[in-house]
């Protein structure tokens, strides 16, 4: 059984004359173990089919399958609770709240999954640790840089053990060297099974994932 | 990768209040305090206009209560001696306002006795009662006359200044008497009795030098006198204490009857009186006793506790409405002040929102927690108020403005009614906001 399965996907924006096909009839299957680069240049739709995989979203058409559940049909709160268990999601600007210390922005996943506070608070530790940031814990995102603050990101991420990590440029607001280093992670991640999904313009980071992905206008060339 | 379950359990409710208002005023910041100092005087203020409404409430009650057995102050200027009769007539009059069921009074007067005139200093009576039983009548010296006083009284029957030498025998000896008794005059009420006596002997019998002729007003004035000591000496002299006192009244008046031409030797300063009516008739028993004042020609007024109470209505009236506009426009100055701090917080808070929903949480949550984090804020602003309620709440009496438990609830129900209202216009937004426009920060 595919993890994911998308079936003749469509999404638009706006209404009357001013409706966008964003996404025109995207079919598309992914492994668990997978690890997929979806490429293209802005304004091809490949956030917005990201946004669709991670249930941010939902198609104007078309049908989706996460492990065999319609999520193309769940509601919002549904999507809500299945992207809280099952993705982590990480994206070009870190999307950290900039109030909160770095553990407390990991602790957040668990305490809507319900988590007990102290018992989240020594998870996301662990993950801060696991990403090399345990003494960065008490830092706020604007104490960190922007490769720490990623990996802030990615442990908020990794912190529920998600099935799928959806990767939006992660690497697009970083230095090469530091965005090298994120790639490893993210590589490291995956080998312990987890699915990987990067969003990326860059074909260097394509090349990094074992398929990729093209897409044009809202159409897949490949994959 | 280590695995960490589904556990659900609940979050420890140790200082959730304290985490909330925390958290609270971690996003809002100064904006949250500025709510808060807002909220604050928009309570304050409300607890005032409400305290007010109930304090008017509350008297209005009381006139009602009162309205059966209210009361009507007669009040009467009656200035110089030469108004004392129509005073003494006014008062008999007013005793007998259709009506009335009961009555108490007071008069204060000045008489001049010859002899304190010579001793430098002039009694004063003042008597009480309450209908017929007039209890405590006194005669204390209180102002002193001046030598010019006397120069420019002149006697009737001579002419001659009111000197002691043209009143009474010029020996010494024969004044030790009037001192001595004048003496005990001012401290005990058998110098009264005694003083009076003395000098009215002269006008009864042989007065020296001064030849007056005998009168009944002079022996009035033996009368009198003996009435003001009987009076004097203490508390309800019977059934006829009434006339008793108004001889009292008229004792001096009698001797300025002999002297009616050198001025005023007496007058009665005020009358005041209470009349009680009987119920409904109120109204009545007011225009009578107006009306009784009006046609002696003299200045006074007659007032109603009921009329008495809707003047002080009357003259809160302003204050009340100013304290509700003030309060009103706190309040909305407060609300606006809410809704454009929430407002600005959720501009603000646009991408949070957004990282939260990404991470799963519920729309419903996210209402929720703008929900608590606006309760929070106005529990913060209504712990103060609602201390410095209890202690406003004596201080603020005394101006009409009852702040109990009642007036409190009300202005918490509605500055909390304002407040939950203030967060929903942005608990709406929040419910439209679209995750993808979240997370993109658009």
């Amino acid at each position: 059984m595919y993890l994911i399965e998308l079936n003749d996907i469509k999404h638009s924006y706006g209404r009357g004359e001013a409706v966008y096909e964003a996404l025109r009839g995207v079919s598309l299957r992914i492994e668990p173990t997978e690890k997929v680069a979806i490429v293209g240049r802005s304004g091809s739709g490949k956030t917005t089919l990201l946004h669709i995989l991670s249930g941010l979203d939902s198609p104007t058409s078309g049908t989706y399958q996460f492990e065999g559940r319609d999520m193309s049909r769940m509601s919002s709160d549904d999507a809500a609770e299945l992207r809280n268990r099952k993705f982590g999601i990480v994206v070009q600007q870190f999307a950290l709240i900039k109030e909160y210390t770095a553990v407390e922005n990991v602790e957040l996943p668990l305490l809507y999954r319900g988590v007990p506070r102290r018992k989240a608070h020594m998870r996301a530790l662990d993950m801060l640790e696991r990403v090399g940031l345990e003494k960065m814990a008490t830092r706020r995102p604007w104490q960190l840089s922007g490769g720490q603050q990623q990996r802030v990101a990615i442990a908020r991420a990794l912190v529920n053990d998600p099935a799928v990590l959806l990767a939006d440029e992660p690497t697009g607001a970083l230095d090469q060297t530091t965005a090298s280093e994120i790639l490893n992670l993210l590589s490291e991640i995956h080998a312990s099974g987890v699915c990987l999904i990067i969003v990326t313009h860059d074909l260097e980071v394509a090349r990094f994932c074992d398929r990729s992905i093209h897409m044009v206008d809202g159409r897949l060339l490949s994959g | 990768m280590k695995h960490f379950g589904p556990t659900r359990s609940r979050r420890s409710k140790k200082f959730v209040l304290f985490a909330l208002l925390r958290q609270s005023f971690r996003h809002l910041g100064i904006s949250s305090i500025l709510t808060v100092i807002q909220l604050f005087f928009g309570l304050i203020a409300l607890l005032v206009a409400v305290g007010l409404l109930f304090g008017l409430g509350r008297l209005s009650d009381l006139v009602q209560t009162l309205e059966p057995v209210s009361t009507i102050s007669v009040n009467v200027d009656l200035g110089s001696g030469a108004r004392s009769d129509a005073g003494i007539a006014t008062y008999r009059k007013l005793l007998k306002v259709n009506g009335s069921i009961r009555h108490s009074a007071s008069v204060q007067g000045v008489g001049l006795y010859f002899v304190s005139s010579l001793f430098g200093f002039v009694p004063t009576g003042q008597g009480s009662a309450v209908n017929d039983d007039f209890k405590d009548v006194t005669t204390i010296p209180v102002a002193l006359v001046n030598d010019s006083f006397a120069e420019n009284m002149r006697l009737p029957s001579t002419g001659e200044p009111l000197l002691s030498s043209n009143l009474f025998p010029s020996r010494r000896s024969d004044r030790i008497p009037l001192w001595v008794g004048s003496a005990l005059a001012s401290r005990y009420p058998i110098g009264t009795l005694l003083t009076s006596v003395y000098v009215n002997m002269p006008y009864v019998g042989q007065s020296g030098k001064l030849t007056v002729q005998r009168t009944p007003c002079q022996v009035v004035g033996i009368i009198a006198s003996g009435s003001v000591f009987w009076a004097s000496n203490g508390g309800n002299v019977g059934p006829d204490s009434l006339q008793s006192v108004s001889d009292m009244i008229l004792a001096p008046m009698t001797l300025s009857d002999m002297s009616r031409d050198i001025g005023s030797a007496t007058s009665i300063l005020s009358l005041n009186m209470e009349i009680y009516p009987k119920p409904g008739m109120e109204s009545s028993a007011r225009a009578e006793a107006l009306a009784v004042i009006r046609r002696a020609g003299l200045h006074g007024e007659a007032s109603s506790v009921s009329g008495q109470l809707m003047s002080v209505a009357r003259e809160q009236r302003p204050i009340i409405l100013s304290t509700w506009l003030v309060a009103g426009t706190l309040i909305v100055l407060s609300v606006l002040g809410h809704i454009s701090v929430l407002l600005a917080s959720l501009v603000k808070r646009r991408q949070e929102f957004g990282i939260r929903l990404m991470v799963g949480s519920k729309k419903w949550q996210l209402v929720r927690l703008v929900l608590i984090e606006t309760v929070s804020l106005y529990l913060l602003a209504l712990v103060v108020p609602f201390i410095l309620s209890l202690g406003l709440s004596s201080l603020l009496a005394n101006w009409l403005i009852l702040i109990d438990a009642r007036t409190v609830l009300i202005a918490v129900a509605v500055t909390g009614g304002i407040s939950l209202l203030a967060c929903a216009l942005p608990m709406w937004r929040i419910s439209r906001l679209h995750v993808i426009q979240l997370v993109q920060g658009e």
